[in-house]
């Protein structure tokens, strides 16, 4: 079922024009991280941990030196003293420390893949031998993987200095746990003592990568005055910018940091890796350096999304509303701390009505790379468990899964996760169009069954700046700092043509550089046609007003007996009466004005609102083998007002293929010595076109009051149903509890023949 | 205030009557109680006032029965 044609109210919001950058894109001219270049420019190689948990005596780099053709080499010695101060990182904020351990080992490695040194030269075969000659003199410490196993008694403890936040009293000794955090709502034991239907389980998810087809890249040049320039495909120059800046104790204004294409990001791109590294080699060689990841150092390298366990329980009366929900879980963040335990637990507590809570969340570090947010962090691996959860629920009491997700599905006004009431949310619309929608009731075959998940998401507002500008000829330039990684060029240039009243190619977005324009805040969180969208439609409504201003002067009338229509202003009164001034005649006049037209706004909103979806999917499981096919696919989504309806189907049907990944295939699999056995995407099994259905898009607009246009955010909502949809069918056609994922063949005819 | 705010800086204590004209001041008086408190929220805290998220924490509290200060959650 496609989408509904866009309702006439506007002009051109939901209409779909062409991407900007497409052309560009499609036909490989768009410079992407690995392919910018810089005059004089040389090439960095990492030499990265093969241990997954070793202290490092000593690093002899002299043989790496004296090869020639190298430049420079860099070790964790080079990098100014950290502290353990919190800075803003992303969308998150992080130890100084942590980050800077992040980009090079200091120490201690924690991880097999962990940046130890690092080299520059001539070529990027140099640079690769010159690493290789780097001795690493490591004392080899045992390592943990497994959450379970990194909180046992006697646990190789990963960082000496942590200890568990949240405990009282504090624990006086060192342990993986970093924190631990309790949220109570009502009285959940009372609640669920009188519950007349009781169900739970042990769900578990394993560590999975965002797999953007990109891999991170930079290009770094430090001047002899101090000044430096960093090139980088990330989700926000601006923070890239600053996250390094801090660690290199230098100004972030003598940082300009320039934004290059994005191969993808999915919240893997909003922290450091190589910036640091690079910079300080390139201080060393007196050249731009580039650095650029492979494939094998993305996964081993750089953050995937993190694992969880989760013990649930949820109690409800006989007719399916929920009582209370009790819950402890584990997020297996990898090998620095700072997981998505809040995040968690609004998944919990922010879909459905539920009075009574008690939640247990922890933060277990373990090693394997430090974990990164992921589209709606945190929140498919605890929807998994509570959409499975009330699925069981649902079949204990014979109850249509829909049916007992419409009883107790939050309404506007309810109040949200963290207390905060719900604004004008469409989760119940978002179930009823499933429940209408044809896939619903549509006949299934052999060996094939349904699934359905909900699923809710916060999504964020923040700080944005945009400019408009008139060209002398009205062409209209929109300038913004949010990377562009979903479209975000056209959904600018839509609100902007709708303000202008002008035709959507008229308008052209660029996305400039951190000395070019003031602060945005990355692109993620679902943020950037929300919050800088409000911002260029306000940016745009001051051009508007200067340009009505300035057309009843030329008029010869009070701006009031001017109109804004059609992309020209119109003259209401006077001997004018009925003569309009185009935008291009306007903006031609601008020598004979206070100057050319232009506005620029800078605007943090906070008035977003959440996102809702729900999934339906059909599987077909052969039980000779456990191969799960997707056999037909849906998704239905409160999406606020659509833009760009091609963008925003786009989201919710990439997010629906991430999530299918998750649930069926994608995993780390770590061997014996905490080695990834599975660093390419040959092993590292995504789905690919040929594995899926068409993903069917229900785009249900239930608009924001607060954005001039209705803008929701849609981009993470869609990854968070799909785990549970899954399993769900899966467990439909089975008749077996799958709780434990990626639901892969053997795992599910191990299932099947353990249950015979 | 939610979790982790009440364990970390108040002894667990999540509720308190204070008056302040804005924002800044109301975590000031907070930051008194539990030291450390503001400069944890200038990163990590979202705050709400009477039921709306609450961007500028310059303007006037004036007439503001209640303030809510949650974990600020941004995404991916």
């Amino acid at each position: 079922m496609n989408a509904p044609d866009p309702m006439s109210k506007y002009r051109v919001v939901g209409t779909r024009p062409v991407r900007p950058d497409g052309i560009d894109k499609v036909t490989g001219k768009a410079i992407y991280g690995p392919d910018f270049v810089a005059a004089g420019m040389i090439h960095g190689a990492i030499l990265r941990s093969p241990h997954a948990h070793a202290r490092i005596r000593s690093i002899d780099t002299s043989r790496a030196e004296a090869l020639p053709g190298v430049k420079a080499v860099v070790t964790s010695a080079d990098f100014p003293g950290q502290s353990a101060k919190i800075i803003a990182a992303g969308e998150t904020s992080s130890s100084l420390r942590d980050i800077a351990a992040t980009c090079l080992a200091h120490g201690k490695v924690l991880y097999v893949g962990h940046a130890a040194a690092a080299v520059a030269a001539t070529t990027k075969a140099i640079a690769e031998a010159a690493a290789k000659l780097i001795v690493v003199d490591y004392e080899v410490l045992p390592h943990v993987i497994e959450v379970e196993d990194a909180l046992a008694e006697g646990a190789p403890i990963l960082h000496e200095h942590m200890i568990t936040k949240g405990l009282d009293p504090a624990p006086d000794s060192p342990s993986n746990a970093a924190n631990c955090l309790v949220m109570t709502r009502g009285d959940a034991d009372a609640a669920m003592a009188g519950a007349a239907v009781i169900v739970s389980g042990h769900y578990r998810t394993v560590p999975v990568h965002q797999g953007y087809i990109e891999p991170h890249a930079c290009v770094a040049s430090w001047n002899a005055d101090g000044q430096g320039q960093l090139w980088v495909s990330s989700q926000g120059h601006f923070d890239i910018r600053n996250q390094t800046a801090s660690v290199l104790h230098i100004p972030s204004s003598d940082l300009r940091t320039y934004p290059l294409e994005i191969g993808g990001g999915f919240g893997g791109k909003t922290g450091i890796y190589l910036e640091p590294v690079a910079m300080l080699l390139s201080k060393k060689a007196g050249r731009p350096v580039r650095l650029a990841m492979s494939r094998e150092d993305v996964f081993c390298g750089s953050g995937p999304a993190p694992g969880i366990v989760v013990d649930l329980t949820i109690g409800a009366d006989a007719d399916g509303t929920l009582k209370a929900i009790k819950a402890e879980f584990w997020y297996q963040v990898g090998a620095f701390c700072g997981s998505a335990v809040n995040s968690g637990m609004a998944t919990l507590l922010g879909t459905y009505r539920i009075a009574n809570a008690h939640l247990c969340g922890w933060d277990v570090v373990s090693n394997f790379p430090g974990t990164k947010a992921y589209r709606a962090p945190g929140a498919p691996q605890m929807a998994f468990a509570l959409e499975s959860c009330l699925d069981d629920l649902a079949r204990k009491l014979d109850m249509d899964p829909l049916d007992l997700r419409l009883r107790n599905a939050v309404r506007p006004g309810d109040p949200g996760p963290h207390h905060v009431p719900h604004g004008a949310i469409g989760f119940v619309e978002c179930l009823e169009a499933a429940k209408a929608h044809p896939h619903w009731t549509a006949p299934l075959g052999a060996n094939q069954a349904r699934g359905v998940a909900g699923a809710f998401w916060m999504n964020y507002g923040g700080p944005s700046t945009v400019s408009v500008a008139l060209s002398g000829d009205g062409s209209v330039q929109v300038t913004t700092g949010s990377p562009d990684i979903g479209g975000s060029r056209a959904s600018m240039a839509i609100m902007a043509a709708e303000v202008l009243q002008v035709p959507y190619e008229r308008v052209r977005v660029a996305i400039a550089d951190t000395a070019s324009i003031g602060y945005s805040m990355v692109t993620g969180g679902s943020r950037v046609t929300f919050a800088t969208g409000k911002a260029v439609v306000e940016a745009a409504r001051k051009v508007e007003e200067t340009l009505v201003t300035r057309a009843a002067s030329l008029f010869g009338v009070a701006a009031t007996d001017v109109e804004w229509r059609n992309g020209a202003a119109h003259c209401l009164t006077g001997e004018s009466a009925g003569e309009h001034l185009t935008i291009g005649a306007i903006a031609a006049k601008a020598g004979q004005f206070s100057g050319p037209v232009s506005a620029e706004v800078s605007v943090n909103p906070l008035d977003y609102l959440p996102g809702f979806a729900v999934h339906i999917c059909d599987t077909e499981v052969d039980p000779e083998t456990g191969n799960v096919s997707i056999i037909r696919y849906t998704t239905v989504q409160d999406v606020g007002t659509a833009i760009h309806p091609d963008y925003v189907e786009g989201q919710m049907q990439g997010g629906a293929v991430q999530g299918i990944g998750w649930a069926l295939n994608e995993a780390y699999v770590f061997d014996g010595n905490g080695r990834m056995e599975n660093p390419g995407f040959l092993d590292y099994r995504m789905p690919v076109a040929s594995d899926l259905p068409m993903i069917d898009t229900v785009m249900i607009e239930v608009p924001n009051p607060a954005h001039p246009y209705g803008v929701k955010g849609v981009g993470e909502a869609p990854i968070v149903p799909p785990l549970a949809a899954v399993a769900n069918a899966v467990s439909r056609a089975t008749g077996l509890p799958m709780r434990t994922l990626p639901l892969s063949p053997d795992r599910i005819w191990a299932t099947i023949q353990a249950a015979k | 205030m939610i979790e982790p705010f009440p364990g970390r800086y108040f002894a667990g204590r999540g509720e308190f009557e204070l008056e302040a004209p804005n924002l800044f001041a109301l975590v000031r008086a907070l930051d008194a109680i539990g030291s450390g408190f503001a400069e944890m929220a200038g990163e990590d805290a979202a705050i709400a006032v009477d039921g709306v998220m609450r961007a500028d924490w310059s303007a006037p509290l004036e007439g503001a029965q209640e303030v809510l200060i949650v974990p600020r959650i941004a995404g991916g």
